[in-house]
């Protein structure tokens, strides 16, 4: 209970440290406010596009600023979870901070945990900020009735892709990619994602093969439930999805299933990984730059 | 509980070498390094060699080498950051890594020193105490009272970026005292300060030591970090070439003492001429500085005054012109050079 509560108040610390380091840079706010405003003026221009013509959402309903908004929900929580931990592994390391953690008697996730808190400031409050600039200037609607279940499929996505990330970041020591990307953010963020995570279009809009690969990251599947539960008009039912095809259950059941087997399977795998990874440099000496 | 604060048994840590090409990147790189991962083709560096030795409770103990001897990793291996390869570690009477990291407190001056820049002097110690359990008012008391010490209290509230480098230095030494374990280890700890300022950290380390009964640890390739250690251990290429007090490190040069002469028109010649001096050991150095035009002796001579006069006597005689003169003890780096047996090489 004592280790619990030590890991805790270190994650708290972390917290304020770097709530006091982010609120330093003043403007910095500002234009992170300024920015979800614009990305979500962009895609209400482009939803004027889309207006009269005959593209189809289904079965997300028809509001394209509601159905992009929530894409860009589940990208900034992706873009914080799945894309951070590497970076973060890595400025502990140039920093030459991993050495202080590692004597301190933390485990070795909360300095990871605690130090992912910056971008957590940064990014999640964005989901926030995304849905009420939607709602409130460009026209978004949301089913207000399914937002508990919605905030579950978020929790989802956020443990499946932090899970993702850990795996990235654990690759900086147990692979030693000590350069500016590697191979795990890069195949799963900028290759799999980038084209079939559907944060801008319906996964149903892409060639068959390319729906298949988007059935192996969390981001269909939660995409998916959310847009169904929370765009007015959404289609709880209707089977889109390959998986869904095969699997003779409801939808957003099995979206839910998918996000929980993920999760539990990429977290702990991850976590794995990252503790492989400093036993390694721990051998090897690499554990910060200054040696 | 025994007495010792270390005790390293056969203790040897050989590095897998990176031969990376600065031109490798992408694809490349990562198959090269996933096929590391099952590889053991890689040259191994050899950075400790089965090493023995004890460390006192309440001993100030120093380890001396030149760059690339091994201090950084014996000191990181003592602290458990670093596993060894072989051989087994106790420190504080433990073996467990846990129960290490309690004993312990490793001040690393290298680098950034871990350092949060956009925190203040006295918002990085208090994070620091944070990281290691400590926190509230008594936190910040002990932050106040440890900056007092080392005379940064006026600095508690300047950014990191505003302070010099010795005072980032002096702070990443007042996060060590902090947090209060039976263990310090100071690696290379006077590296950015001033003279005054090495000084009175040497005194105020002796005194730290002395008043709470504290082991102490330092490595440094700077004599006088060293000149407040009980006993000194020199290491050399991975190697621990002796370890004793200083003066138990100086018994093969009896009372020897070293004579500094800087003169004009010496020559390599005159070398054998000082060795057939009787009291003459050798000349340690002779190094012909061109730029100034003048060379540079170092000779071990025996302690006798009347000696010098022969010296003396010889170089006038060879018109050979003294700028400068002076008898000196024995220093660190001499006794070092003739340890790591390169001494009669004169190297410096």
């Amino acid at each position: 209970m004592e280790k619990i509560k030590s890991e805790w108040d270190s994650l708290i610390m972390f917290s304020k440290r770097e709530f006091i380091i982010w609120s330093s840079y003043r403007m910095n706010a500002w234009m992170w406010v300024l920015d979800v405003f614009f990305n979500t003026t962009i895609f209400f221009l482009l939803s004027l596009v889309t207006k009269g013509s005959t593209l189809n959402f289904y079965p997300y309903g028809s509001n394209y600023v509601t159905f992009i908004v929530l894409g860009l929900c589940v990208y900034y929580i992706s873009f914080t979870n799945l894309g951070d931990p590497f970076g973060r592994v890595s400025r502990i390391y140039w920093g030459g901070t991993m050495d202080l953690y590692l004597l301190s008697p933390l485990s070795y996730f909360t300095p990871m945990m605690g130090v992912m808190f910056r971008s957590v400031i940064d990014d999640y409050p964005r989901v926030i900020l995304s849905l009420l600039f939607g709602g409130v200037f460009f026209g978004a609607t949301y089913n207000i009735m399914n937002i508990p279940l919605s905030l579950i499929l978020l929790v989802l996505i956020l443990i499946s892709t932090f899970g993702i990330g850990m795996i990235s970041a654990s690759s900086f020591y147990l692979f030693n990619f000590k350069q500016n990307t590697e191979p795990v953010r890069f195949i799963f963020q900028d290759v799999i994602i980038a084209l079939t995570a559907g944060y801008y279009y319906p996964l149903t809009v892409l060639p068959y093969p390319l729906q298949v690969l988007g059935s192996f990251i969390p981001h269909t599947y939660a995409l998916d439930a959310l847009r169904r539960l929370l765009i007015p008009g959404g289609d709880l039912y209707a089977k889109v999805l390959p998986l869904q095809k095969i699997i003779n259950i409801s939808p957003i059941s099995l979206d839910i299933i998918v996000l929980i087997v993920m999760s539990v399977l990429t977290l702990p795998l991850g976590w794995w990984m990252y503790v492989r990874g400093i036993e390694r440099a721990r051998r090897e000496g690499t554990l910060t730059r200054w040696q | 509980m025994s007495n010792y604060a270390v005790e390293a048994f056969n203790i040897s840590k050989k590095y897998k070498g990176l031969n990376l090409d600065k031109k490798e990147s992408g694809i490349g790189l990562w198959i090269k390094n996933i096929s590391r991962l099952t590889s053991n083709k890689a040259e191994g560096v050899l950075a400790l060699n089965d090493m023995n030795f004890n460390i006192q409770k309440g001993e100030i103990f120093g380890i001396y080498g030149e760059n690339g001897a091994g201090k950084t990793t014996l000191i990181k291996i003592l602290s458990g950051l670093l596993y060894t390869d072989t051989g087994s570690l106790s420190i504080n009477d433990s073996t467990n890594i846990k129960e290490i990291k309690n004993s312990i407190s490793y001040v690393s001056t290298n680098g950034w020193m871990g350092l949060e820049w956009q925190l203040t002097t006295k918002e990085n110690l208090i994070m620091y105490g944070n990281l290691f359990g400590l926190s509230g008012k008594q936190l910040e008391n002990e932050c106040d009272a440890v900056l007092k010490s080392l005379d940064m209290y006026s600095n508690r509230d300047k950014y990191i970026s505003q302070l010099s480098a010795g005072m980032r230095q002096k702070l990443t030494i007042a996060r060590g005292i902090l947090i209060n374990r039976p263990i310090l280890y100071l690696d290379e700890p006077s590296v950015s300060l001033d003279i005054n300022s090495a000084i009175s950290l040497r005194e105020y380390i002796k005194h730290y030591s002395l008043s709470k009964s504290k082991s102490i640890i330092i490595t440094s390739h700077v004599p006088d970090d060293l000149a407040i250690c009980n006993r000194l251990m020199f290491l050399f290429k991975g190697r621990m070439v002796a370890l004793g007090t200083k003066d138990e490190l100086k018994i093969p040069f009896n009372n020897d003492k070293v004579l500094n002469i800087k003169c004009l028109r010496f020559e390599e010649r005159h070398v054998a001429m000082l060795n057939g001096i009787s009291g003459v050991k050798n000349v340690l150095n002779y190094s012909n500085e061109d730029k100034k035009n003048y060379e540079h002796i170092k000779i071990r001579i025996d302690d006798d005054k009347q000696l010098i006069n022969k010296i003396v006597d010889l170089f006038i005689s060879k018109n050979i012109t003294m700028l400068s003169i002076k008898l000196s003890e024995i220093s660190l780096q001499e006794i070092y050079e003739y340890y790591i047996g390169g001494v009669a090489n004169g190297k410096n």
